[in-house]
Order: structure tokens, then sequence, then C-alpha cells
């Protein structure tokens, strides 16, 4: 627990002592959110509904985004290889990954819920926020290792526009910044079958009660998670060699 | 008291190699390659430039996996967890993260290991006080040197494997680093090793050296070292056919001539007792990587 601890805050006291990050996954997602789906929001079930989406985006971005390319520009560096020398359990770096993670995504989303309580008619208590953190959290274990699998893939100059690419094109045409309906007709039927969509509405569903999570979204993401696991146990088998 | 069995304690070597290929894409630096280290002490290893000194280290640390045959470190397999959980290192230019201070990092060093030494007495050896609440990116290469060092023996190893620690430090530096080491050497009855491009600096600290030549490590001792630095190099110029007197090498190539010997006074008076006509001489230490490459 001491060791898990020591690797969770040095990761935040790196990550808050750097402006750009802190500006990227936690300012621009509320800002986004403040400048795309504000006006949006003209009933509380349309406010509800995009807070979750942009809760949805800003939580896969500080646990995809951010340690994809965390992950690529480590690889290399002599510090990693040093931390290869200490005694720290197989496992750990990446539950301390997804712990900072928790707590990054809290700020970010928790700043999109307070411009939400301040500038749309939400009515989303503060309960069922803390739920849908919840589900970001169990739902973005599989975005976790996806982002664990392209910074091991890709070279530290190509994982940003890469890893970008992904995020941004996942969150748009799997309905996080627009609802799925609304979307152009030719990507409508791709969105349920990226893991983005199944990954928003574990929050749509807190929106309304005529939103629920299937079994099938469930099994999706767990089948999706366990995609990841294998690529990145690959990679760790091949890296091994 | 006949019936308490005898206890011994049989200290196996904290280091073995048995039949270790190692190579890496077109250049094999082990090749079937059996050691063990002595059981403890404070140990500089030398060899020229690419021996494969950071290499062995590597492979001890298990940062390298070797091609066949196996290294057991402090009686385990090399990288296992109990093993790291008992080495200390520190290689060349670590790059620690930029933004963190000095302190948080030896602090983040010291909570990995169950029993860690206390932040503030790495502090103190290393002398990292002025600078203990900088940031790492702020660091000079001498600095961060220091941090590394205290990094090492966050964990109270039993075994510590140092690259070069001693380069850019002067004298004084150099000095009380080696004091540090060897007082924490015989407080923890610990093995130190360290790879040293300048063994003539260290000579006096160290307990021996290992040699690292042809894929092969032997063990040197300062006194052997100590005598080759006794050789010289003569040059000089000589036209037409004349017999050289012998020595440890003689080369000649057109009108230049290189001689190696253990006494130049001495080759000197029997080249002009011998009424040899040579110009031009100077006489020199040999460089450590002549040393090391061709007499030791």
């Amino acid at each position: 627990m001491k060791v898990l601890m020591s690797h969770v805050r040095s990761q935040l006291r790196i990550g808050f002592r750097d402006p750009a990050y802190m500006f990227t996954s936690i300012v621009l997602p509320a800002g986004l959110y403040w400048f795309f789906a504000v006006p949006e929001s003209n009933s509380a079930y349309a406010a509800k509904y995009m807070t979750g989406s942009f809760c949805a985006f800003a939580f896969f971005g500080v646990i995809f985004l951010q340690y994809a390319i965390n992950t690529a520009h480590e690889r290399e560096s002599s510090w990693s290889q040093y931390l290869n020398t200490l005694p720290i359990p197989t496992g750990l770096v990446i539950l301390s990954r997804l712990m900072t993670s928790i707590v990054l995504g809290t700020f970010a989303c928790g700043l999109i819920y307070t411009v939400s309580l301040v500038f749309t008619p939400t009515d989303l208590d503060f309960l069922t926020f803390i739920l849908m953190l919840l589900y970001l959290t169990l739902g973005g274990l599989p975005f976790l290792l996806m982002g664990l699998a392209i910074g091991n893939f890709f070279s530290p100059k190509a994982v940003v526009p890469v890893a970008n690419f992904f995020h941004l094109v996942l969150s748009f045409a799997g309905g996080l910044w627009k609802p799925p309906e609304i979307l152009p007709e030719a990507l409508q039927p791709i969105t349920p079958w990226l893991p983005t969509y199944h990954y928003g509405l574990l929050t749509w569903s807190l929106a309304s009660k005529d939103i629920s999570i299937t079994a099938s979204n469930i099994l999706y993401l767990m089948v999706f998670g366990a995609a990841m696991v294998g690529i990145v146990t690959f990679q760790k088998m091949k890296m091994g060699r | 008291m006949d019936w308490i069995p005898e206890v011994t304690i049989s200290i196996s070597p904290p280091i073995e190699f048995n039949q270790v290929k190692f190579s890496y894409r077109n250049q094999t630096v082990l090749d079937d390659f059996s050691f063990s280290f002595e059981p403890s002490g404070l140990v500089a290893m030398v060899g020229v430039n690419g021996s494969g000194k950071s290499t062995l280290l590597k492979l001890i640390l298990g940062l390298l996996q070797p091609q066949s045959g196996e290294i057991q470190v402090l009686g385990h397999k090399a990288g296992s967890f109990v093993t790291k959980g008992r080495i200390g290192s520190a290689l060349q230019d670590v790059d620690f993260p930029q933004s963190e201070r000095v302190e948080e990092i030896v602090n983040f060093v010291c909570s990995q290991y169950p029993t860690s030494l206390p932040v503030d007495e790495l502090v103190e050896h290393f002398q990292l006080q002025e600078f203990r609440k900088k940031a790492c990116g702020q660091l000079s290469g001498g600095m961060k040197r220091r941090v590394a060092l205290a990094c090492a023996f966050a964990g109270r190893p039993q075994l510590v494997l140092l690259d070069e620690p001693t380069t850019g430090l002067d004298q004084d530096s150099r000095l009380r680093l080696m004091q540090t080491l060897r007082s924490y050497q015989q407080e923890h009855k610990a093995l130190i090793l360290l790879i040293s491009h300048h063994p003539e600096e260290i000579m006096d600290s160290v307990d021996g050296f290992l040699h690292v030549k042809n894929r092969q490590v032997e063990k040197l001792s300062t006194a052997t070292l100590k005598e080759s630095m006794q050789l010289r190099k003569l040059k000089f110029k000589l036209q037409g056919d004349h017999n050289l007197p012998e020595a440890r090498r003689v080369t000649r190539n057109q009108e230049t001539c290189e001689v190696v010997t253990e006494n130049s006074d001495q080759y000197i008076t029997s080249l002009v007792t011998q009424k040899i006509p040579f110009r031009d001489l100077t006489v020199d230490k040999l460089n450590i990587e002549e040393l090391l490459g061709d007499f030791l």
C-alpha cells in the first residue's frame, strides 16, 4: 500500500505541476462542454445527458490519452529503466495509474458538473454524479489498457497525434460530443460498434429512465477489455525477449 | 551440548555467471562465460571502451537477458523480485522526472523498499542538503549523479552496482565518496561493484579490480596495476638498420620506433652504449586504455 501510494502521489505531483497537462485534461473538457453542450442543454434531461457525455469524454482523455503519451515517452527513458531495477510488483504501476486517473478524472468531471449546475437546468444530484464517476472508472478499465497498448506500440513522436486521433474520432463517432441520433447518417451505423458508445451509454442511463444499461453493453466492454489484455500481454511477451 | 546442530553459514557468492552467452545483434559480448564474485568488498571493474562492463551490470540487474546460461544473484535468478529488493544501482545519466524535487525522488525510491535508510541520512551522506528542494530539471550533471548514488543505497542493499560513480568529481569529492562507499560496505558486509575509467584515481580505495577483456573477466590486484603503471613508452626516430634492445614491446614503422619498457632509463642507456643514432626521443606514461588493452 505504501508503495502504491508513493506511485500515485508522484504521478499526481508530476501532473499537477504541468500546466499544459492540467489544461488539456481538466480545463479543456469543461471549456468544450461550456462551449458546445451548454447551449444545447435546454431541458433537465438534455443537460444531464450532455453532462454525462462530456464527463465520459473527459474521463476517456485522462484514462487513455495521457496514459498512452506517458507510456511512449517513458518507455525508453533511463528513469523507467531505473524503475525496472526497483522491487515494484507487477501490475502495481497500472493500478497506480488507474488511481491517478480516478483522481484527475474526478477533477475534470467535477468541473464539468459545476459548470452544468451553474449554466444549465440540470437536476443531476450529487450522489448520481458519484455513481457516474464509478461507472466511468469501471467502464474505463479497457481504455486504460488501450492507452498502454498504444503507448507501447508507437514512438514518442508518433504517439501524440495517434492517441489524439483515437481520442477525438472515437469520442465524436461514439456519440460523446453529439448524441448518436444527430451524428452524420454515414456514421450512425458504425456508432453502436464503438467502445466509446457503450462507455457513454453508462452515463446516459443515469440521465433518463428510458435508457438502461443492457447485458450486451457490459459484454461489449468486457470483450473489448479482454482484447486489450490480450494485446498488452502479447506486447509484454515480445518485449521480454 | 552436543545435541545442538552445528550451524554453518555458507557464504555463497553474491553473483554467479554460469555458461552465459550474451550478444547484441552483431556483437558477442559473453560466450560460455562462467564467473563468481567475492562475497563482499569494494571492487572496481575496468576494461577498455566497449569491453562489456556496462553490459555485465545490466545482466546482473536483469535489465538484459542472456541468450543462454544462467545468472544467479544473491541466491536467486537475476532480475527476480527478491533480488531487486536487495540490490541498489546507479547506472549512467538517470533522467529523473523534471518537476520532481530531489527529496521527493529520494523519498519515492525509499518507499519502494520494506526497510529503507532514512531520507535524511541519505541526504547527508551524499551531500544533497543545498539542493534537496530543487526540481530535478534544474540540476547539474554532478548533482544528478549524487542523487542517483543516494537512490542506489536507499534500500540498504547487500549488493551495489555503480556505473562510473567518480567521473567528473574533483579529488576531494572523489575521496569523500570512496570513504562513504567503504564505510557502507564494512557496516553492511556488502559487495560494491563499480565501473571505473580511471583506476589510477581509486587504486588506494578499493580492494581490487576485475578486468573485463576478450569476453572474460580476470581478477587484477592493485599491486599488479601499480606495477604496470611503471611502464613507459619511448618514441624516437631512427635511420638505417639497427638491432634494437629487447623490451616489453618494440615496434618500428619505417623511421618511427616505439618501445614500451619497465625501465626507460636503462633502455636509453643501452641505446647510447650500442651507439644507435636515435633522435627526437620522447618518454611518456601509457594511458589507461593502452595499459588495459595491451599490457594487462
